[in-house]
C-alpha cells in the first residue's frame, strides 16, 4: 500500500530537517523519493510530522512483568479500555500486552525493546513480546552474573567469552548484552551484594570491573549493533554516582566509530550523592559533565514521574533493600546460574523529600547531558509508565512548566539539586532526537528513527503546529498533542487514526545472529558441562527461530 | 413516590444492577426507569426487560426490591443517599462502595456486603456471606465508615482491612474477623473463628467464644496486637 | 526402532525433560519416568470421533454446534486449561473475551490461594536449579512430592548433587504435615501438626524469628514451642533455605492466609539469610494456565468478561463458585474433568447446561457433554509450550502422528467460528 503524508511540518534530526514543510512518501512500507499522485493521501497541513518513536529501555515482557501483574491487581484494575473491534486493555504501570502495544501506538511510538531477558526463560520473554501488537520489538540478554561469563572472565579467555556470547544471543534470540549489577546478583544468592567495582564475587573471584571490561571487549570483538547496556552497581544507594563514574571510566580509550561502547541505563537511579538518606543529594552534574566530555558513552534518563510505579529489575539485592526500606509487598526470583529479579510497587510523591529529589535528578540528567547522548526513558515502569513521556518532554522544553511543578515539590529539591537554577530549555528538535534519532542510532537500526529515503514507513503525526506553538510557553498544548498521535503509521499502514486504533498489526522481533559453528567448537564442552547444574536439559534451553511470530535476525559483519 | 422492582421470571445467569440506586431512579418516570440499562450476563438489557417496575405511594428515594434477589449483584453499589429495601435475599456486592443512605435486607445477603463502603447503614435480618465490610483483592482498605448490622451470621473475612465504621453481628462470624483491620469497631454477639489476626488497630468485641492467634498479647484482660505488625488493635472477649 | 532422548513428561509440574522414548512395533516404551509419568505414555481409551448429542459428526459440525452454543450463552464458562499448551490457552482467553464469558483454570481448586497471597505480599521464589545448587535446608510443608511429584526430590531438591551443596548428606530435610507421608520417610525430621493449625503455627514461627518467643505459650496448637524454636533456628542458620508447600497449606483452614503468613515468614528470613518459598504446582501446565491470561488480560484465573474487559473475582467466577451459584448457562471444558474433581453441588449444574468438551480421553465430564471434540495428546501428538512449576518455559515436541486435531487447532477454529457468528 502506498501513502503520501502531505504538507506536514517535519522534524528529522538525522537528516537535518527542522520544521520544514514537506511531503513524506511511503511505498510498500518504505520511505521513498516520490510517488504517483494516485496514492492514498493524509493531509498533515500545519501538523508535526516525525518518525515513529523508539523506546530502547522499557520493561514490557517476561516473567517479572507478569509477576508484577499478578501481584498488583489494584494496578491491573485501572486503565481499563474496551476498544471495540480490538482487545481490551488494562493496567496503569503494568498494562496487559495489548495495552502496551496500543498505548505505544497511540503515543506515536513504533518500536520498543525489553532490556532484561533471563536466558533460561527467554521463551517466556518472547511469548509476551509476541503478544504485544502494533510495534517492533527486541530484547537484551542478562549476562553480568552468568556463570560462564564469570568463568571466562576469570580465565581472561576473551575468545571463548565472545563465542559464548554469540551463542547466548542466538539461543535467547536477543539483540544485545545487558549487564545488571555485575556480580551483585550472584552474591545475592547467598545474601550479599557488590558495593564497589573491586569487590570480589564469592567463589567466582572476579570483580564487577572485570565483568564490565570483558563484556565491553567482547561486544566490540563481535561488532554487536548495540553497546553494552549497563545497569551499574549500587543502584538506588546514596553516593552511588561515584560507582557510576568509575564504571564509565572503565571504557576510557575504547572507541567504536559507529556507536558508543557503553550505554549506562536509567542513570538517574545511579546519580546520587550524599552518604545516607539524610544527606541524600544529586550527583547529576558530575555524571553529566563526564558524559558530555567523552564520545563513547550514552545514557538514558530513567525519569521518575509522580504517582504509582512498579519497580522491577534483575537487581534483586537492590530490590530487597528497597523492600526493607518501604515495607511494600515484594517478589523475588533467583534464576539459577544466570541472574535474578526483584519486584515491588513504589510511589513517587512530590511531598516526599527522597522521591522529589529523584524526580529532580532525572530532569537534571535530561537537561544537562547533551541531547545527542541521553535518551528519554522512565525505565518503564520503574520511574512510572511510558505514557508519561509527553509530560517529561514538556518539562524538558519548558522552564515555566518546571517552575509550576517545582512549586509543589518538597523543599529539599532546592537544596539537594541544581534543577531550580537550570535555565536550559530543550527544543522540539532535541526531544525528537532523544526519542527517535538517538535510540535508533544506539540500536543501530538504520531504518528507524528518521524519515530519509530507505527508512521504514514508521511515522507519527501530532496535532499541533510546531512553527506556531512554542513548547516553552505553550507546553500544555504540546504535551497534550504528543500524548495522543493524530495518526501513527507503522510500516506504511495506518494503525492509529484520529487518536484511535485503526488497525491491529504485529511487528517484528529483532535479534542478532552472529553465531557460527566455530563458536560452538570453542565453548561446546564448557556449556554442556555446566548443564549438570541446571535443572533442565541442554536440549530444553533456548528459543528456536520458528517459534517467533516474526523473527528478524540481524547479521553482523 | 417509591420505586418497586420485582423479577419478571427466575434468573438464569445473574443480573448486575450497579447504577440503579435511589438517587438515579428517584424522580424519574416509569418509562425512564424501565429503560435504564443493566447487565444480564454479557447482554445489556433494559431494566424493564428483567424486572416489573412500578411506582408506589411511599417515601421519595425509596427503592423496594420484592422477592428473591439472590442473583442480583451490585445492588446499591456506591449509592449516595435514599433507601433500598429488599424483601428477600440479595446477591453479592450489595452496598459495596456505598457513600450514604440506608439498605435493609429482609433476608440473607451474599459476599462483599458493604465492601469498601464509606458511609451509610446496612441492616440484614438474615446472614451475610464472606468479605462483609472488607476490601477487594489488592485494595489497601476495606470499610471506611458507616454501619453494618447483621441479625444473623457472617461468613469469613468479616471487616478485612476495615479502617473506620461499625459492624455488629448478632449471630456468629467465621474465620479471620478483622484481618489486617486498622480502625473501626466490630462487635459479635455470638462466637467467631480466628479473630484479630494481622490487626493494626481498631477494636473487636466477641461476646461468645473466639480463637485468637498467638500474636495477640493479653493486657489487662484484653488482647492487643497483632504484635507482629506492631499493631495496636484490641480484642475484647467474653 | 526409534529412540528419542530428552522428551518431556506431561504429568506433573516437574515437566521432567530427560525422558527417553523408544518406539518399535510393540509400541512406545519409556525410560526415566516416574510411575505417574510412565502411566502417561501408555495407551489410554480415546474419544474416537467428534460427537453432538452422542451422534458421530465431523469436526466442522461439532465446532459449529459448539460455537452456536457459546454465542447464544449469556455467561459461558471456559474452564480447564492446565493440561494443554500456552498456544491453546491464548485462544481460550481470546474466546472468553470475545464471548463475554468467564475464564477459569484448575488452579482455582489447588493453588489459587497462593495467587491471593501473592497479591497481598508478593512472593520471594527461585527456579528449581537454585534449590538444587544451594539449598542446605528444605522444608516440605503440606506436600508430599514422593507421591505427587515423584522425581522432585531426586532431580531438584533432596538428593541431587548441586554446585554448592554436594548432595543428600549436606541437606537437612524437614517435613511438616498432618500425617506421616512417604516424603517424611526420606526426611531428617518430621514435625506433625494438627489439621487446620497452619496459620497459628506459622504465626508462632514468625514471632520466634522476631524475638518474641517469650510471648508464646508452651505449646501452639498442640505443638511444643521448643520444637518450633529449634525449627526457626535451623531456618535462620541455613545458608540457603527453601520452603516448598502444597495443598496441605492452601486447601486447609486459613487457605490464602496460611500462604500469606508463610510468605511473610520467608520474607522476614531474608534479613537473616537467604530463603525462598515455592508452591508445588500440580498439573504440568497449570502455571501456563495462570501466566497466559495474565499477560493477555491482566489476571490469572476467575476472570469474567461480561463487561468487555477482565474482572477478577474468585468468589464468583472460579469454577466451584460459578457452578455452585448456577451462574453460567453453558460450559466449555478443555483437558479437564470437573465432574470428577469438583464438589457434587457444583457438578450438579453441569447436568443442567450445555457442555462442550475438548479432550483426548473420555472421562466423567464426557457424560454431561452435548458436544464432544477429541483432541490429540500434547507432548506426544502435538507441540506447544508449557511452564514448569517454577515458571521455566518448556517446549513440548510430538513424536507420533495423530488423526486428531490439536487443542490449539480446535480452539483456533472455534474462535474464528465464533467471530464469524458474532460479526466484528
Ligand atoms: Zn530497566
Amino acid at each position: 500500500m502506498n501513502l503520501i503524508i502531505r504538507n506536514g511540518i517535519v522534524y528529522d534530526p538525522q537528516n537535518g530537517v527542522a520544521g520544514e514543510k514537506m511531503d513524506i512518501f511511503i511505498e510498500n512500507g518504505t520511505i521513498v523519493e516520490n510517488l504517483p499522485k494516485d496514492a492514498k493521501v493524509i493531509d498533515a497541513s500545519g501538523k508535526l510530522v516525525v518518525a515513529g518513536g523508539v523506546d530502547m529501555h522499557t520493561h514490557i515482557a517476561g516473567g517479572k512483568v507478569n509477576t508484577a501483574r499478578v501481584m498488583r491487581p489494584e494496578d491491573v484494575k485501572s486503565g481499563i479500555r474496551r476498544n471495540p473491534g480490538f482487545r481490551a486493555e488494562s493496567g496503569y504501570t503494568v498494562p496487559n500486552s495489548y495495552g502496551i502495544g496500543y498505548r505505544y501506538a497511540r503515543m506515536g511510538y513504533t518500536t520498543a525493546f525489553e532490556p532484561a531477558n533471563p536466558p533460561i526463560s527467554a521463551f517466556h520473554t518472547h511469548e509476551e513480546l509476541d503478544a504485544i501488537p502494533m510495534i517492533d520489538k527486541g530484547t537484551f540478554v542478562l549476562s553480568g552474573n552468568n556463570w560462564n561469563v564469570m568463568e571466562y572472565t576469570k580465565k581472561g579467555d576473551m575468545e571463548k567469552l565472545a563465542a559464548y556470547m554469540a551463542w547466548l544471543l542466538n539461543r535467547t534470540k536477543s539483540y544485545g548484552i545487558k549487564v545488571v549489577n555485575p556480580g551483585g546478583i550472584e552474591a545475592w544468592a547467598y545474601g550479599k551484594n557488590m558495593r564497589g567495582l573491586d569487590d570480589v564475587v564469592p567463589y567466582f573471584e572476579v570483580t564487577p570491573a572485570d565483568i564490565i571490561n570483558s563484556l565491553v571487549k567482547v561486544n566490540e570483538e563481535l561488532s554487536l549493533p548495540h553497546p553494552v547496556h549497563l545497569h551499574c552497581n549500587n543502584l538506588g544507594v546514596p553516593g552511588n554516582f561515584e560507582t557510576t563514574l568509575q564504571s564509565m571510566k572503565l571504557v576510557e580509550g575504547i572507541e567504536n566509530k559507529d556507536r558508543p561502547v557503553l550505554h549506562v541505563t536509567h542513570v538517574q537511579f545511579n546519580s546520587y550523592a550524599g552518604d545516607s538518606w539524610k544527606t541524600f543529594s544529586s550527583g547529576a552534574e558530575e555524571i553529566a559533565r563526564y558524559v558530555n566530555k567523552v564520545d563513547n558513552i550514552t545514557v538514558d534518563m530513567g525519569q521518575p514521574v509522580f504517582g504509582s510505579a512498579t519497580t522491577m529489575t534483575a537487581d534483586a539485592p537492590a530490590q530487597f533493600a528497597l523492600h526493607k526500606l518501604t515495607k511494600a509487598k515484594w517478589s523475588n526470583m533467583d534464576v539459577e546460574l544466570e541472574t535474578g529479579a526483584g519486584i515491588l510497587p513504589f510511589f513517587y510523591s512530590p511531598k516526599n523529600p527522597v522521591t522529589a529529589v529523584q524526580w529532580a535528578i532525572g530532569l537534571e540528567i535530561g537537561l544537562l547531558v547533551n541531547p545527542g547522548k541521553v535518551v528519554l526513558t522512565t525505565d518503564h515502569p520503574n520511574g512510572g509508565p511510558f505514557t508519561s513521556y509527553p509530560y517529561i518532554a514538556a518539562m524538558l522544553m519548558s522552564r515555566k512548566k518546571r517552575e509550576e511543578e517545582l512549586a509543589r515539590v518538597h523543599k529539599l529539591v532546592e537544596k539537594a539539586t541544581s534543577l531550580p537554577s537550570i535555565e536550559v530549555e530543550l527544543t522540539l528538535e532535541d526531544v525528537i532526537l532523544m526519542t527517535r534519532t538517538l535510540p535508533a542510532r544506539l540500536l543501530n537500526l538504520e531504518k528507524k528513527g528518521h524519515l530519509g529515503v530507505g527508512a521504514e514507513g514508521d511515522v507519527a503525526i501530532y496535532d499541533f503546529n510546531p512553527l506556531e506553538a512554542d513548547p516553552s510557553r505553550d507546553y500544555g498544548v504540546v504535551e497534550k498533542a504528543l500524548s495522543s498521535a493524530e495518526v501513527t503509521v507503522k510500516g506504511g499502514e495506518v494503525i492509529v487514526k484520529d487518536g484511535n486504533l485503526a488497525r491491529q498489526v504485529y511487528g517484528k522481533t529483532y535479534w542478532v545472529n552472529t553465531y557460527t559453528d566455530d563458536h560452538w567448537s570453542l565453548i561446546g564442552d564448557d556449556v554442556i558441562n555446566l548443564f549438570r547444574y541446571y535443572s533442565l536439559e541442554f536440549s530444553s534451553y533456548g528459543v528456536e527461530e520458528e517459534w517467533l511470530k516474526a523473527s528478524h535476525p540481524v547479521e553482523v559483519s | 413516590m417509591a420505586v418497586k422492582l420485582s423479577l419478571k421470571t427466575e434468573l438464569d445467569v445473574p443480573v448486575e444492577v450497579d447504577g440503579i440506586v435511589p438517587s438515579v431512579v428517584g424522580g424519574k418516570t416509569l418509562e425512564e426507569i424501565q429503560s435504564l440499562e443493566v447487565y444480564h450476563g454479557n447482554r445489556v438489557v433494559k431494566l424493564g426487560e428483567i424486572f416489573n417496575v412500578s411506582l408506589e405511594e411511599g417515601e421519595e428515594n425509596l427503592l423496594i426490591c420484592e422477592g428473591d434477589f439472590s442473583k442480583v449483584k451490585w445492588l446499591g453499589k456506591g449509592m449516595d443517599g435514599g433507601k433500598i429495601l429488599v424483601r428477600g435475599n440479595v446477591g453479592p456486592h450489595c452496598g459495596a462502595f456505598m457513600k450514604g443512605g440506608e439498605i435493609t435486607v429482609e433476608g440473607h445477603a451474599d459476599d462483599y456486603l458493604g465492601a469498601e463502603m464509606v458511609e451509610g447503614v446496612i441492616t440484614v435480618t438474615g446472614n451475610a456471606g464472606s468479605y462483609t465490610g472488607a476490601a477487594y483483592h489488592g485494595s489497601m482498605n476495606g470499610m471506611k465508615g458507616g454501619k453494618i448490622l447483621l441479625e444473623g451470621n457472617a461468613g469469613s473475612y468479616l471487616g478485612e482491612k476495615m479502617k473506620e465504621g461499625y459492624i455488629e453481628v448478632r449471630g456468629n462470624a467465621g474465620d479471620f474477623v478483622g484481618y489486617k483491620m486498622s480502625g473501626g469497631k466490630i462487635v459479635i454477639l455470638g462466637d467467631s473463628g480466628i479473630t484479630g489476626a494481622a490487626m493494626k488497630g481498631g477494636e473487636i468485641t466477641v461476646k461468645g467464644k473466639c480463637e485468637l492467634p498467638p500474636s495477640l498479647k493479653e493486657e489487662d484482660g484484653k488482647y492487643v496486637g497483632d504484635i507482629l505488625e506492631g499493631g495496636k488493635g484490641v480484642v475484647i472477649t467474653g | 526402532m526409534r529412540v528419542l532422548y530428552d522428551m518431556k513428561c506431561t504429568f506433573c509440574g516437574n515437566v521432567c525433560d530427560d525422558i527417553l522414548i523408544q518406539i518399535d512395533e510393540d509400541g512406545v516404551s519409556t525410560k526415566n519416568t516416574c510411575k505417574l509419568g510412565y502411566h502417561k505414555f501408555l495407551d489410554h481409551p480415546r474419544i474416537e470421533f467428534p460427537q453432538v448429542d452422542g451422534q458421530k459428526v465431523s469436526y466442522d459440525e461439532a465446532i459449529e454446534t459448539a460455537a452456536e452454543i457459546l454465542v447464544n450463552s449469556k455467561k459461558p464458562l471456559l474452564y480447564g486449561w492446565a493440561s494443554t499448551v500456552n498456544e491453546a490457552i491464548a485462544y481460550g482467553v481470546a474466546l472468553a473475551e470475545k464471548l463475554g464469558g468467564v475464564y477459569d483454570n484448575t488452579s482455582s481448586v489447588c493453588h489459587a490461594p497462593s495467587t491471593l497471597a501473592t497479591q497481598e505480599t508478593g512472593i520471594p521464589a527461585s527456579t528449581l536449579g537454585q534449590v538444587k545448587n544451594r539449598a542446605d535446608l528444605l522444608i516440605f510443608w503440606g506436600c508430599n512430592p514422593m507421591s505427587a511429584h515423584p522425581r522432585h526430590p531426586t532431580r531438584y531438591s533432596v538428593f541431587p548433587r548441586g554446585f554448592f551443596v554436594e548432595g543428600r548428606r549436606k541437606r537437612h530435610v524437614v517435613v511438616v504435615d498432618v500425617r506421616k507421608t512417604r516424603t517424611a520417610n526420606i526426611a531428617d525430621e518430621f514435625i506433625q501438626i494438627p489439621p487446620n493449625s497452619d496459620y497459628h503455627i506459622i504465626t508462632a514461627m514468625r514471632m520466634i524469628l522476631a524475638g518474641k518467643e517469650d510471648d508464646l505459650p508452651n505449646s501452639v496448637a498442640g505443638v511444643p514451642a521448643e520444637k518450633l524454636v529449634s525449627l526457626v533456628d535451623k531456618m535462620r542458620n541455613a545458608r540457603f533455605g527453601a520452603l516448598l508447600y502444597g495443598l496441605g497449606m492452601t486447601q486447609s483452614r486459613g487457605r490464602n492466609k496460611n500462604v500469606e503468613n508463610a510468605i511473610r515468614l520467608v520474607q522476614e528470613l531474608n534479613s537473616h539469610t537467604r530463603f525462598v518459598i515455592q508452591p508445588m504446582r500440580g498439573h504440568f501446565n497449570v502455571v501456563g494456565a495462570d501466566q497466559v491470561p495474565t499477560w493477555e488480560v491482566g489476571f490469572p484465573y476467575a476472570i469474567d468478561f461480561s463487561r468487555g474487559y477482565a474482572r477478577f473475582s474468585p468468589g464468583e467466577f472460579s469454577v466451584t463458585e460459578i457452578l455452585r451459584r448456577k451462574d453460567c448457562d453453558s460450559a466449555l471444558v478443555v483437558s479437564s474433568d470437573p465432574a470428577a474433581h469438583l464438589p457434587a453441588r457444583s457438578v450438579k449444574h453441569l447436568a443442567d447446561i450445555p457442555v462442550i468438551q475438548i479432550d483426548p480421553h473420555p472421562n466423567l465430564t464426557t457424560r454431561f457433554a452435548k458436544v464432544v471434540i477429541p483432541s490429540s495428546l500434547v507432548g506426544i501428538e502435538a507441540e506447544g509450550t508449557v511452564y514448569r512449576m517454577d515458571g521455566i518455559p518448556m517446549r513440548l515436541k510430538k513424536f507420533k502422528e495423530s488423526e486428531y486435531l490439536s487443542d490449539e487447532e480446535i480452539l483456533e477454529r472455534l474462535y474464528h467460528k465464533v467471530v464469524e457468528l458474532m460479526g466484528a
